[in-house]
């Protein structure tokens, strides 16, 4: 960029409440495909992009983490107002702050307008969902909003397309403002203050003729079935119980595809190439190791399809709702649930969501069990076992092995919860903090930001599979080739190669819970992340394999090599073992100290050890 | 042996990526800005190299899951975070 155009370029802030659509207006501005949900708190952190106006004009756009006010009580609300004041460190203020407020309910948003317009920032307000609340029966009259608050208001529907163009109009009319360095002046407002704006914003409202129309009575009929402290509870676990058991069903066709695919491009690479090393490396290498975590692609995606619908129908802050009960009685606080739930996706999203919860006791609660969520990465592992151990047969309706699957996320869940009791009635003890939650609307779940979710997953995944994965498996594979095996070796050469030298050693601590030296192996490159470990075992057996014909498909070997004392004893394993070297950075960095992650690594190994065991000689004791 | 000449090389790449990417994003930054100085007094193709690596190493908010922007602000045990 010229300096001439990075002079003239219009540093934009979207600051509003949470969940007014902040995210859903950055991406329809900038073609970003940030993640976006019917619920308060997605957007911890700051994100930017840049678009360009029609008239050539380049525009940066930061969008910022929501607050309801200038006066912040978390880290996350922080941000955003040190970001508007110019107080991050090497940063200047926007020039134009675009205040997003949510057109359904001004009588929440008006107060955050008077704050920003009080400290004098040029603003734009961006009157957003004006096509909701005009269906629902709002009275809106943006021109009379304008008169009253005295800044442009232009009203937006982030989720249609051209639902920003007469606010990017609005901003290509403008100059480049002279906004200071930053507001040295700003400082909280005193509590009189804030009923003095909370009045005026009334006031406003009044002036106006802004009306709420009456709820529907159909929505007020559905709230009061999946808020219901027992129906609530009931239809919450049947909703999970068909996403476990549509993982399962649903996944069957496609991943035999894939399957298929891989297993064809082994077999052509194997006929194709001389005997010597590098088809090694490709084919038990590469192709086994990364070909075994790319079938269960499909099954990663219709976990998150249930998950982004429930996120954008507005149903999950509900869910919170119910569960604030039991959340409070193991200790947590009732904003816990949102990182919690992010954590089902990945638990580095999800510690750096806690951002949200003001309490430092609280805050740290929630990160030391967030890696007990069960993480996407662990969906490879469960279901090559389940698929391996356990028969597709029908327990009534339902499928047997989503009925496992359903039961290793309880588990993770329980096992958090038991976690919190401890800690929360320990180390970490704090009074009761009441849930202030605002509970959207319901919304029908917008296809496009369906596929941009599915489709983030799916690259995020391939890139995994493409980038680190790869990498581990090409040196998992040289560490399993060499040195070669003696001459008349009874074993696979595996066994006498540096990876067979590290897993015998390893087999020594894990024999007993039942691992055997193959297992062992594939654990130490699955700290990398999970799903790894598929993968390794994958190139362990691959290599492993004792006839020169390519190995058959992973699932098949273990089923015919591992007890099923073996397989239940490493599904427990995987429930508690902080096998993600990631998380435990990304705690360190968060909490400011090793205490923490260190701790975490401790007592989840140890978890993992012990339930790993008990359930071994269980399943044992009972002939498994 | 010719199949070394490929293997070889895949080998130690794929070392030198696993290492950068499990490293502490602190020391990889600081591993990054010395390869850059270094692959600046080079050719011009090497020193883009050094710059795009050091781009590279600037640390995201979240992990590979999250999309995130490069430039976030500090969280509470970000007191050294690089600044662009």
């Amino acid at each position: 960029m010229s300096a001439e155009a990075a002079a003239s370029e219009l540093r934009l802030a979207l600051v509003g409440v949470p969940n007014s659509g902040k995210t859903a207006l950055f991406n329809r501005l900038t073609g970003s495909h940030q993640k976006v949900a019917n619920y308060a708190g997605v957007t911890v952190e700051r994100k930017e992009g840049r678009f360009i106006g029609s008239s050539g004009r380049s525009y940066r756009l930061l969008d910022l983490p929501g607050t309801y006010s200038l006066t912040p009580t978390s880290l996350d609300e922080a941000i955003t107002r040190d970001a508007v004041l110019g107080r991050l460190a090497g940063e200047r203020p926007p020039e134009v702050v675009i205040c997003v407020v949510d057109a359904t309910n001004l009588r929440l948003n008006l107060r955050l307008v008077l704050e920003l317009k009080r400290i004098g920032v040029p603003m734009v307000v961006a009157l957003n969902m004006s096509d909701v609340a005009r269906a629902r029966g709002f009275r809106l009259d943006a021109a009379a909003l304008e008169r009253e608050v005295g800044v442009p208001v232009v009203e937006t529907v982030a989720v249609a397309a051209g639902g920003a163009r007469a606010l990017v109009e609005n901003l290509e009319r403008r100059g480049l403002p002279d906004v200071p360095q930053e507001h040295p002046g700003y400082r909280d407002p005193t509590p009189e203050e804030v009923l003095e704006t909370q009045r005026d914003a009334r006031r406003i409202l009044g002036t106006i003729g802004y009306r709420e129309p009456a709820r529907q009575r159909v929505l007020q009929r559905l709230d009061a079935i999946v808020m219901h402290p027992v129906l609530g509870l009931a239809v919450l676990a049947a909703l999970l119980f068909a996403v476990f058991q549509a993982v399962f069903s649903w996944a069957a066709l496609p991943m035999s595809m894939i399957d298929t695919s891989v297993s064809w491009l082994g077999n052509f690479l194997h006929a194709t190439l001389p005997p010597g090393p590098l088809r090694s490396l490709l084919v038990d290498g590469i192709i086994a190791g990364a070909g075994s975590v790319l079938v269960f692609l499909p099954q990663i995606l219709i976990l998150f399809l249930f998950i982004l619908a429930l996120e954008e129908s507005g149903y999950l802050p509900r869910a919170a709702y119910l569960l604030d009960r039991v959340m409070g009685s193991v200790g947590l606080s009732g904003r816990a649930f949102i990182p919690l739930l992010s954590s089902f996706a990945c638990a580095i999203p999800g510690i750096m969501a806690t951002r949200t919860i003001p309490n430092l006791r609280d805050r740290m609660a929630t990160i030391m069990i967030a890696p007990l969520m069960t993480c996407s990465a662990r969906l490879p592992v469960y279901a090559l076992l389940i698929g391996a151990f356990i028969p597709a047969s029908k327990v009534g309706p339902f499928n047997m092995q989503g009925l496992v699957l359903f039961s290793l996320y309880v588990a993770g869940v329980l096992a958090a919860l038991l976690v919190a009791v401890v800690m929360k009635s320990t180390a970490l003890k704090t009074s009761y903090h009441p849930l202030l939650l605002e509970l959207p609307e319901y919304h029908w779940p917008n296809p496009r930001n369906l596929a941009i979710g599915l489709w983030e997953r799916a690259r995020v995944f391939i890139r995994r599979v493409g980038t680190i994965i790869l990498a581990m498996m090409v040196l998992l594979w040289f560490l399993g080739s060499y040195p070669a095996a003696p001459a008349g070796a009874p074993m696979p050469d595996i066994y006498y190669s540096f990876a067979g030298m590290i897993g015998r050693a390893l087999e020594v601590v894990l024999a007993p819970i039942g691992f055997n030296w193959q297992i062992s192996i594939a654990l130490v490159p699955g700290l990398a992340a999970r799903e790894v470990a598929v993968g390794a075992l994958g190139t362990v057996y691959s290599l492993a394999a004792s006839d020169d014909s390519i190995a058959a498909t992973l699932t098949p070997m273990i089923a015919g090599t591992w007890s099923l004392a073996t397989a239940l004893s490493l599904l427990a394993w995987y429930v508690f073992a902080p096998q993600c070297l990631s998380t435990l950075i990304v705690v360190r960095r968060e909490t400011a100290s090793w205490r923490y992650p260190l701790a975490m690594a401790g007592y989840l190994f140890g978890l993992a050890y012990l339930g790993a065991f008990v359930t071994y000689r269980i399943a044992l004791a009972l002939g498994a | 042996m010719w199949q070394w000449l490929v293997i070889a090389p895949a080998v130690a790449l794929s070392a030198a990526y696993a290492a950068w990417k499990l490293m502490p994003a602190a020391s990889r930054l600081r591993l990054a800005r010395w390869l850059s100085r270094q692959a600046a007094r080079g050719p011009a193709p090497l020193a883009r190299l050094g710059a795009r690596l050091e781009q590279a190493a600037l640390p995201a908010g979240g992990c590979d899951s999250c999309p995130a922007s490069r430039l976030v602000p500090p969280g509470p045990g970000d007191k050294a975070r690089p600044r662009r």
